[in-house]
C-alpha cells in the first residue's frame, strides 16, 4: 500500500499533539488517545519497543505522583491502607490519555519512514527550516543507539543488584542521567561534525505537497478527531 | 597551508587550554600532532578550524589562516568546509545519517552539488572505500573499521585540500589501523595537507614529514621525520606517548586455584559466532582474548557472565564474576563520585576507606559527577566498582580504548594490584600493550574458532597486522 506523504503525517502528528492538550478531559481525549495509541503502538511496537517502555515508565511515575498530589474526592478503591480517590483516577486517565495520543502519533510518524525520508520530506514538502528538520531526524537516528545504551545499563544494574525495570523516581533518574549525558555528548560532537561538513550551506529543495488518496484519507480522520468537541 | 599563532585559547575566558602556539604547515605536508590525553591536541584542532570560537563559544586570542581563509571570521568559518575534511575521534558521534549512502551524500547536498553529480560522486566514493555493497544497510550494522572508513569517505568526497584526522586509531583493531595507514599513504600521494592528531604515533611515524609534540597546552618540541631516532622515541615514551612497539614482559607468575573453566563452548545470538571454546582462568591470572572487531570477544564475555545464553557447551564457575563494559559510564548510579562510593559501601559492605584507598585521586574529584571525570578516571572507577562486587573474577571489555601510554601504565598498576589480591581477569582487547605487559595467557578468536597462542606471537601479530612503522 502507498504510504502517505511525510508532510501530511507530520502535520497529523503535530495536530494530534495539540489536540491532546486542547481536549483536557472527557470522551474527546479518550477517543483521540485510543485511535492514535492503538494505531501507533500496533504499527510501531515491534520496531520501537523503547518508546513503549518509556511510556510505561512515565505512566508509572504519573501514578505515584498522582497518589501524592491529586488523591482527593470520594474513595474509588481501597487496598488495605491505600485509598485511591476520584481525583487520582481522573488525573491518571487525563494525563495518560494525552501521553498515549502523543506517543501514538509520534510512533505512526517514526514507524512509517526512515529518518532520512522524514528530513527530506519535511524539507521538500513543507519547506521546514533545516534547523528544525535535521534535529528531528537526528533524534530518530539516536533512538537505536539509546536502545543499546538502555540494554547495557540494564546489564550493569543487574550486576550491581538494582532493579532492571525502573519503578521509583530514583530508578528513573539513575537511568536518565546516563542516557542524557551520553546523548548530549553525542549531540555536541555530531553538531560539530555536520557544521564542518557544510551544514550551514544546506539549502532546502522545495517541491511542494502532492496529495494522494491516502493523504486525503488521513486528513479526513484528522478533521473528524479535531471536531469531536462539537459532538461531546 | 595552515598558519596558527595562538597566544591563548580556551573554552572559558580566563581558563586557557592552549598557550603560545606558533605553527606553520606547508601545502601538501603531513604532520603528526601528538601528546598525552588532556595536553590540548583536540583543542588545537578545534581552534584551527574555528569551531572553538563559533560553535563552542570559547575564545581564541591570536591569528589563524587556513588555506586562504581566516577561521576566526564568521563568514570565512562557514566556508571552511569547502576547503577541509575532518575525521573526528569517535565515528559513533560523527555519523549523523542512517545509511552509508545518506551519510556520504550529505556532505555534497550541504555544499550544493547538483543532484546528478552528487549521486555519481557518492557511488564512486563508496566503491573506492569498499562500502558500495553496504550502501543502503543501517550504519549500526557496519563494523568499527567500516564506520571509520565511512567517516573518511564522507570527509573526502568533496575533494578538500586539507584533511584533519583526530585519533584515527581509537577503538580500531589492527586490521582497521592498517587500512587507515593505507589511506594516509594515499593522501600523501595525492598531495593533501594532512594533520593527524594521535598518541599512538608508532603507527604513523614513517608517513609524516614532521611531528609536533604538545604538553600542557604548549608546543613542547617539533621533530623533522628524519630526526626521529631511538633517543627521541624513548623521550616521547617517557612523556607517555605510544612511540614504541609494545613490549612483552617476561613473567614467572605462580597462579592460584582454578576459578573458571569453559568447555566446548559455542557462542552467538541466532547462529554460532565462535565454536568450541576451551579456556581456564586461575586466581591472579590475566587472560587476554584477542581478535578483530566483531569476532565475538564481547559476546564471549557476556556469555560467561550469563547475559547471553550459550548455544552449547558449559561454563564451570562457582565464583562471582563482574563485567565492565567498554563504555564505563553504564555502571554509574549516583550523581557524584562520593555518592557512588557511599552507595558501593551500602550495597556491598566493603569498607569505605578500603574503596577510597583504591583511588589515589579521590579527594580532589569526590564532588564531581562520575561522568565528568577524565576518561582514564572513569575506567579506573569502573574497575574499582567491579572489585567491590567481585574479589574473584572481573571481565573487562576493551579497557584501554583511548588511553595513552601514561594512562595505560596507571591502569596496569591498578590491575596488577588487584590480581596480587587474587582477582582473575579476562580482558577482551586488540591492544598489544595489554597482551605484552598485562596478560599471562592469550586466546585468539579467529575464523569462528578460539585457540591459545603464545604472548610473543600475539604481540608480533597485532603489531605487524597494523603495520607498525618504528620501534
Amino acid at each position: 500500500m502507498d504510504k502517505p506523504s511525510v508532510g501530511i503525517v507530520f502535520i497529523y502528528a503535530l495536530t494530534i499533539t495539540l489536540l491532546a492538550f486542547i481536549y483536557r478531559s472527557g470522551p474527546p481525549l479518550v477517543i483521540v488517545a485510543l485511535i492514535n495509541g492503538l494505531t501507533g503502538f500496533t504499527i510501531g511496537l515491534k520496531k520501537h519497543r523503547f518508546i513503549a517502555v518509556l511510556f510505561l515508565i512515565t505512566v508509572w511515575a504519573l501514578i505515584i505522583n498522582a497518589y501524592f498530589v491529586a488523591n482527593t474526592g470520594e474513595p474509588v478503591y481501597v487496598f488495605g491502607s491505600i485509598v485511591v480517590r476520584e481525583g487520582m483516577v481522573e488525573a491518571v486517565i487525563n494525563i495518560s490519555g494525552r501521553l498515549l495520543a502523543i506517543a501514538g502519533a509520534a510512533l505512526i510518524l517514526v514507524s512509517l519512514y526512515t529518518p532520512l525520508e522524514i528530513i527530506k520530506g519535511l524539507e521538500s514538502e513543507l519547506k521546514l527550516p533545516k534547523i528544525i528538520s535535521f534535529p528531528l531526524a537526528y533524534g530518530l537516528r539516536l533512538l537505536p543507539i539509546m536502545q543499546r545504551d538502555y540494554n547495557e545499563i540494564r546489564y550493569a544494574r543487574k550486576q550491581r543488584g538494582y532493579r532492571t525495570i525502573p519503578i521509583t523516581p530514583n530508578d528513573i533518574a539513575s537511568y536518565l542521567q546516563i542516557l542524557v549525558s551520553l546523548a548530549i555528548e553525542r549531540a555536541i560532537w555530531t553538531g560539530i561534525a555536520i557544521e564542518l561538513r557544510g551544514f550551514h550551506h544546506r539549502k532546502t529543495r522545495y517541491r511542494g505537497l502532492r496529495l494522494k488518496k491516502i493523504d486525503y484519507a488521513l486528513i479526513t480522520i484528522l478533521i473528524i478527531q479535531s471536531t469531536l468537541f462539537l459532538i461531546y | 597551508m595552515i598558519k596558527a599563532r595562538i597566544i591563548e585559547s580556551g573554552y572559558k575566558t580566563g581558563s586557557p587550554v592552549l598557550r603560545d602556539i606558533d605553527l606553520f604547515i606547508k601545502e601538501g605536508e603531513a604532520v603528526l600532532v601528538t601528546g598525552v590525553s588532556g595536553c590540548g591536541k583536540t583543542t588545537l584542532l578545534l581552534s584551527i578550524t574555528g569551531v572553538l570560537k563559533h560553535l563552542l563559544y570559547g575564545y581564541i586570542d591570536g591569528s589563524i589562516r587556513l588555506a586562504d581563509l581566516n577561521p576566526l571570521n564568521q563568514q570565512d568559518f562557514y566556508n571552511i568546509p569547502r576547503k577541509i575534511g575532518v575525521v573526528l575521534q569517535d565515528p559513533e558521534k560523527q555519523i549523523a545519517m542512517p545509511t552509508p549512502w545518506d551519510e556520504t551524500i550529505f556532505t555534497l547536498e550541504n555544499l550544493g552539488y547538483p543532484e546528478e553529480e552528487a549521486v555519481k560522486k557518492t557511488r564512486e566514493t563508496l566503491r573506492r572505500y569498499g562500502l558500495i555493497d553496504k550502501a543502503y544497510q543501517h550504519v549500526e550494522d557496519l563494523s568499527g573499521g567500516e564506520k571509520r572508513r565511512l567517516t573518511i569517505a564522507s570527509a573526502l568526497i568533496h575533494e578538500p585540500s586539507i584533511l584533519f584526522l583526530d585519533e584515527p586509531t581509537a577503538s580500531i583493531d589492527p586490521w582497521g589501523i592498517r587500512s587507515i595507514r593505507e589511506e594516509v599513504k594515499g593522501f600523501r600521494d595525492r598531495g593533501l595537507t594532512t594533520i593527524i592528531i594521535e598518541h599512538k604515533i608508532k603507527y604513523f611515524l614513517d608517513l609524516v614529514d614532521r611531528i609536533v609534540v604538545m604538553d600542557h597546552g604548549r608546543i613542547h618540541s617539533i621533530y623533522e621525520n628524519n630526526g626521529v631516532n631511538d633517543t627521541v622515541l624513548d623521550k616521547l615514551l617517557g612523556l607517555g606517548i605510544d612511540s614504541r612497539k609494545a613490549i612483552v614482559i617476561d613473567r614467572e607468575r605462580r597462579l592460584g586455584e582454578k576459578l573458571l573453566e569453559v568447555r566446548s563452548l559455542t557462542i552467538g545470538y541466532d547462529k554460532p559466532l565462535v565454536r568450541d571454546i576451551d579456556l581456564v582462568l586461575h586466581r591472579g591470572e590475566v587472560l587476554a582474548i584477542i581478535g578483530a572487531n566483531g569476532c565475538g570477544k564481547t559476546t564471549l564475555l557476556k556469555t560467561l557472565i550469563g547475559f547471553i545464553e550459550p548455544l552449547s557447551g558449559e561454563v564451570v564457575c562457582k565464583y562471582k564474576m563482574f563485567y565492565v563494559p567498554q563504555q564505563p559510564d553504564y555502571l554509574f548510579i549516583k550523581r557524584s563520585l562520593e555518592g557512588e562510593v557511599r552507595e558501593l559501601y551500602r550495597k556491598t559492605g566493603v569498607d569505605l576507606e578500603a574503596i577510597i584507598d583504591l583511588m589515589p585521586w579521590y579527594e580532589r574529584y569526590s564532588k564531581l559527577p562520575p561522568y565528568r571525570l577524565s576518561h582514564g578516571q572513569r575506567r579506573w572507577l569502573s574497575i574499582v566498582i567491579a572489585y567491590t562486587y567481585s574479589k574473584d573474577i572481573i571481565l573487562l571489555d576493551e579497557p584501554t580504548t583511548g588511553l595513552d601510554y601514561r594512562l595505560f601504565r596507571m591502569l596496569k598498576k591498578l590491575i596488577d594490584d588487584l590480581r596480587g589480591r587474587g582477582v582473575g581477569f579476562i580482558i577482551a582487547t586488540h591492544d598489544p600493550r595489554v597482551v605484552g605487559e598485562l596478560a599471562d595467557n592469550v586466546v585468539l578468536i579467529n575464523s569462528g574458532g578460539a585457540e591459545y597462542i603464545d604472548r610473543w606471537r600475539a604481540v608480533d601479530m597485532l603489531e605487524s597486522i597494523a603495520g607498525i612503522s618504528h620501534g
